[in-house]
């Protein structure tokens, strides 16, 4: 009994997390070549002389540590800005470097390599929108238990950042955490390593020592929940069939502006697909046993695409959601005396993040309707309905 | 002589073994079209799409009831049938023979209860499985040979239009050659001007609507959310079906709906 109290109040404890914020794990890699570096002992990646020696550079963040800023364009007041950064228990970030096939962890905790006992680390993205398009990550830790003593870093010396290949632009979104497919990078902006250390053990100590520049020639950031929406608003545009193009009288179309409460920006889910899925059935009260027209209680039975892209209609942030009865379903249940009637459908909304990424719901689940009297039908959606 | 009845006798254990491996139950379905209720159920079971058409006049065959506003309802009638069910990784071939089974016993029974006549058949496809009339009863009372709307032969010029559109010409070229009204039912595509179908590759010449139909709904990207072992969901492409309701008041027209079908769990 007890015991399930217990697990009740982890429970609740883990929901009032979740629904505080997303802590989520961001994953940066870079990759390239390394212009010039050594190693001095060859103990770290095996070899002398690691100029020419691909690298893959791999960064890890947690959002839920350290603190966050964000700058906006004076003029405008269009983000541009943001970054997140803190030190020890609160830093956001370790790394990972591998060279000629060996991996060094720069902070973590990985059995064979030195535990930091202190650490820096920061990541930051900036737009072409009043400044330059530049992102830039680092990690610096030092070591000074079981043995070890020194530090090692990479990526973080101040004024090192990296730069998108000429004419383009790593993102639009000046979101640090926004995803990233593979930009193309100018590797003239090389990232600096530094691993040096030494692990000292009896009246025996070893010295680890390596050094060098990294040329990036691409980035990609895996983001999570992108940057997730936290809610839509609705409102009423228009019935189909006042439309160009014209459609059902009795279908209802409805502006969804997805508002993202992270940043506050108005533009960050253009081109964005959302999708509409049931999480459950809903009820059907026009259908009867027999009926010719099926049970419309999910959203496939909508027959619409289930997914869209966000702006796509020309509004900002907007896509248009139809609600309501087939015309040729009205007439039938009207003449078969069924109307009053209606149905009920409830509708999860999703955001993908990268194109052929999953889908992360956002919003609670909405209630749709669409309801036939014997001479009006109705439209509803998250607790809005219109009549005509 | 011994030879042959010793490998009748192997053949005949290592059918029963197989068989007896197969865990089987009893479907029991009430219903004013038991065979549709009945493959939307075996749908749902194995994950397959299994098609259903009614004869054009369904109602003039059954008794009917009046419901509380008047209007003549078919009255449901009982199906009992049995099915297999699916072994754990059960191949493609092992999958489509348990469906046919079971597809074939629903229809055998549906066919004994309605006077011994072969009412429905059922073809197989790589793409699922299609139930289709044979037989309907015509306004004498009298058993007629049917030809159902989707056997009519239609052509499909190649041209760049929509799914959705696509959809509504098969739906046309049915009228235009057949004479039945196919009406777009629940879950039937459609576009509005933001927000579209993508565009079709579709073409036919002289084929059989259902064959233009089930290529046309391969092509439609629908996902379905699949729960995982971790309580999530992941998104899992999945296979259309329909299911072509008919009723006399329709005259002449029978409604088309579309549903999808539950992607494989595994």
């Amino acid at each position: 009994m007890k015991s399930r109290k217990r697990l009740f109040v982890l429970l609740l404890l883990l929901l009032t997390i979740s629904l505080t914020g997303w802590a989520s794990t961001v994953t940066v890699t870079i990759t390239g070549t390394v212009s010039s570096g050594t190693d001095v002992y060859a103990n770290v990646f095996g070899m002398g002389n690691l100029a020419g020696q691909s690298f893959t550079l791999t960064y890890t963040f947690d959002d839920s540590l350290g603190t966050e800023t964000s700058y906006q364009c004076s003029g405008t007041g269009a983000g541009y800005f943001s970054n997140i950064s803190g030190t020890n228990t609160l830093s956001p970030g370790t790394a990972t470097l591998l060279i000629n096939g060996v991996t060094f962890p720069v902070g973590g905790s990985v059995v064979g390599y030195p535990l930091s006992t202190s650490a820096t680390s920061y990541a930051e993205m900036a737009t072409a929108n009043c400044y330059y398009s530049l992102a830039g990550y680092g990690v610096q830790v030092g070591y000074s238990s079981s043995g070890y003593s020194g530090g090692s870093s990479v990526g973080y010396n101040s004024g090192f950042s990296i730069y998108p290949a000429t004419g383009t632009a790593l993102s639009t979104n000046y979101d640090w955490r926004s995803s990233i497919f593979s930009a193309s990078l100018n590797p003239a902006y090389a990232l600096p390593f530094n691993i040096d250390y030494s692990l000292t053990v009896g009246m025996s100590q070893t010295n680890y020592y390596a050094y060098g520049y990294l040329a990036p020639s691409t980035l990609t950031v895996s983001g999570p929940p992108c940057d997730t929406p936290i809610s839509e608003t609705t409102t009423f545009w228009n019935w189909e069939s006042s439309l160009p193009g014209g459609g059902d009288y009795a279908e209802g179309v409805w502006h969804a502006v997805l508002n993202d409460l992270n940043s506050g920006a108005t533009s960050n889910f253009n081109g964005f697909t959302v999708q509409e899925t049931s999480p459950y059935n809903g009820t059907d009260t026009c259908h009867y046993t027999g009926s010719p027209y099926a049970n419309m209680i999910n959203i496939a039975a909508a027959g619409m695409p289930t997914t869209v892209t966000v702006a796509a209609n020309g509004f900002n942030n907007d896509w248009d959601d139809s609600v309501g009865w087939n015309d040729l379903a009205v007439a039938w249940y009207r003449g078969r005396g069924h109307a009053p009637c209606g149905f009920t459908i409830y509708q999860q909304m999703s955001l993908q993040c990268t194109t052929g990424g999953p889908y992360y719901n956002y919003d609670s689940v909405h209630t749709l309707q669409g309801t036939i009297t014997s001479s009006t039908v109705s439209s509803s959606r998250a607790g809005k309905t219109e009549t005509h | 002589m011994t030879t042959t009845f010793l490998r009748i006798l192997i053949v005949l254990a290592m059918s029963i073994s197989s068989y007896t491996a197969l865990a089987q139950d009893t479907m029991t379905i009430t219903d004013p079209r038991p065979l549709a209720a009945a493959m939307e159920q075996l749908e749902n079971i194995y994950r397959v799409p299994i098609t259903y058409e009614d004869p054009a006049r369904i109602l003039d065959w059954q008794r009917t009831v009046p419901d509380a506003r008047g209007h003549a309802v078919p009255q449901s009638e009982t199906l009992s049938f049995d099915y297999d069910q699916l072994p754990p990784n059960s191949t493609v071939e092992q999958r489509a023979a348990i469906v046919a089974k079971a597809i074939a016993d629903a229809i055998n029974r549906y066919d004994a209860t309605h006077g011994n006549k072969k009412w429905f058949t059922f073809h197989q496809t790589t793409y699922g499985f299609h139930v289709v009339p044979l037989l309907f009863v015509d306004q004498n009372a009298k058993t007629q040979a049917f030809t159902a709307p989707l056997d009519t032969l239609i052509s499909i010029p190649p041209r760049e239009q929509t799914l959705d559109e696509d959809f509504s010409e098969i739906l046309q070229a049915v009228a235009m050659a057949n004479g039945t009204r196919l009406l777009p039912g629940t879950g039937a595509p459609r576009s509005t001007p933001y927000r579209k179908w993508p565009t079709s590759t579709l073409s036919a010449t002289s084929e059989p609507a259902r064959d233009v139909l089930t290529r046309l709904l391969q092509q439609f990207p629908v996902h379905a959310q699949v729960p995982t072992s971790s309580g999530g969901f992941r998104q899992a492409p999945a296979a259309l079906s329909w299911q072509l309701f008919c009723d006399p008041d329709l005259r002449d027209g029978c409604v088309l709906n579309i549903h999808p079908v539950p992607p494989p769990t595994n």
